[in-house]
């Protein structure tokens, strides 16, 4: 990524393109790149306002999202939550290293830690294009009609 | 498809972005839209072009999503400069969005048209305008003046709009 698209990076809302650019940035540090995670930083704030808590709050969400962090956490942490207390605490450990390669980017992490929220991210990636696409086919348009 | 044809994809999109780009649109929040999502393009662009393998299939189902959101969304900005749009409640309405809306004096507004005879607003609910509040009128009723308090009406779905981006 060159420095002058770096400087002009747009704030990013749509969550599936927010969270591939985080993936992306994942993935160059993953590689010893230098990436400076500011998607990753967007995407943790993003996260933070719909969940603050995930250990109390995952229970909150719409069915939907419930299915979409189920399906992420399961393929991140190989393990398949039963419940929502488990669902809350398997991603807690996902978010707080989120957050922490948003705020030190340039700190080194665990491989291993890194495969994990890259397998996190691409998983969520999917699961909410795969979300767009049904509400796209069942509402035609994503309109409020009158 | 292969990430070439994607990179080729959403160089398209751009270059028909970029035409907008130079038209002379009524309102500068039209102008001010498609340079929002010339950004959101370009950094797309950059991310197929620098896709590992592990991430190569998800950038490019990322970009023909994006790309047939763009292009909607283009759609209805090509709309709003047509002259069956009445140019001179933009001000107007956009003041009372202004005041109405979460957005406050970020909001922005694009009056457009629509062929379906259906009104319609993204009341700041679109992911890649998340600031504009886009309402389309129908085409048949341009000369209609009694067609316009449905902006009203769909300002009023624009206020009562809540973020459901994971749900």
């Amino acid at each position: 990524m060159s420095t002058t698209t770096e400087q002009k990076r747009p704030e990013v809302n749509d969550l599936s393109l927010l969270t591939l650019l985080a993936a992306h940035e994942i993935e160059r540090l993953r590689k010893d790149e230098t990436a400076d995670s500011y998607y990753v930083a967007m995407l943790r704030d993003k996260l933070a306002g719909q969940i603050p808590n995930p250990a109390e709050n995952v229970k909150d969400l719409a069915p939907s999202a419930v299915r979409v962090y189920r399906n992420a956490v399961c393929k991140a942490t190989q393990t398949d939550p039963q419940d929502f207390k488990r669902l809350g605490e398997l991603p807690a450990p996902l978010f707080d290293k989120l957050g922490e390669v948003a705020k030190r980017p340039s700190q080194k992490l665990q491989a291993a830690d890194l495969d994990k929220l890259l397998t996190f991210l691409t998983a969520l990636h999917s699961q909410l294009l795969a979300q767009k696409y049904v509400a796209k086919r069942s509402r035609g348009h994503s309109r409020y009609r009158v | 498809m292969t990430t070439r044809y994607s990179i080729q994809k959403v160089a398209s999109a751009l270059e028909l972005l970029r035409e907008f780009q130079a038209f002379a649109f009524p309102h500068p929040d039209s102008a001010d839209a498609v340079g929002a999502l010339v950004q959101i393009l370009e950094t797309l662009n950059v991310a197929l072009t620098n896709a590992t393998d592990k991430l190569d299939e998800k950038t490019r189902a990322q970009a023909t999503d994006t790309v047939s959101d763009v292009l909607e969304l283009l759609g209805v900005i090509a709309n709003s400069a047509n002259v069956r749009n009445a140019f001179e409640i933009h001000g107007p309405v956009l003041k009372l969005a202004r005041q109405l809306l979460a957005g406050g004096d970020k909001t922005k507004l694009i009056l457009s048209f629509e062929w379906d005879y259906v009104p319609y607003t993204y009341p700041q609910n679109h992911v890649l305008l998340p600031n504009f509040v886009v309402i389309g009128l129908p085409a048949s009723e341009a000369s209609n003046a009694l067609v316009l308090p449905a902006v009203g009406h769909e300002l009023w779905a624009a206020a009562g709009s809540v973020d459901t981006s994971l749900s």
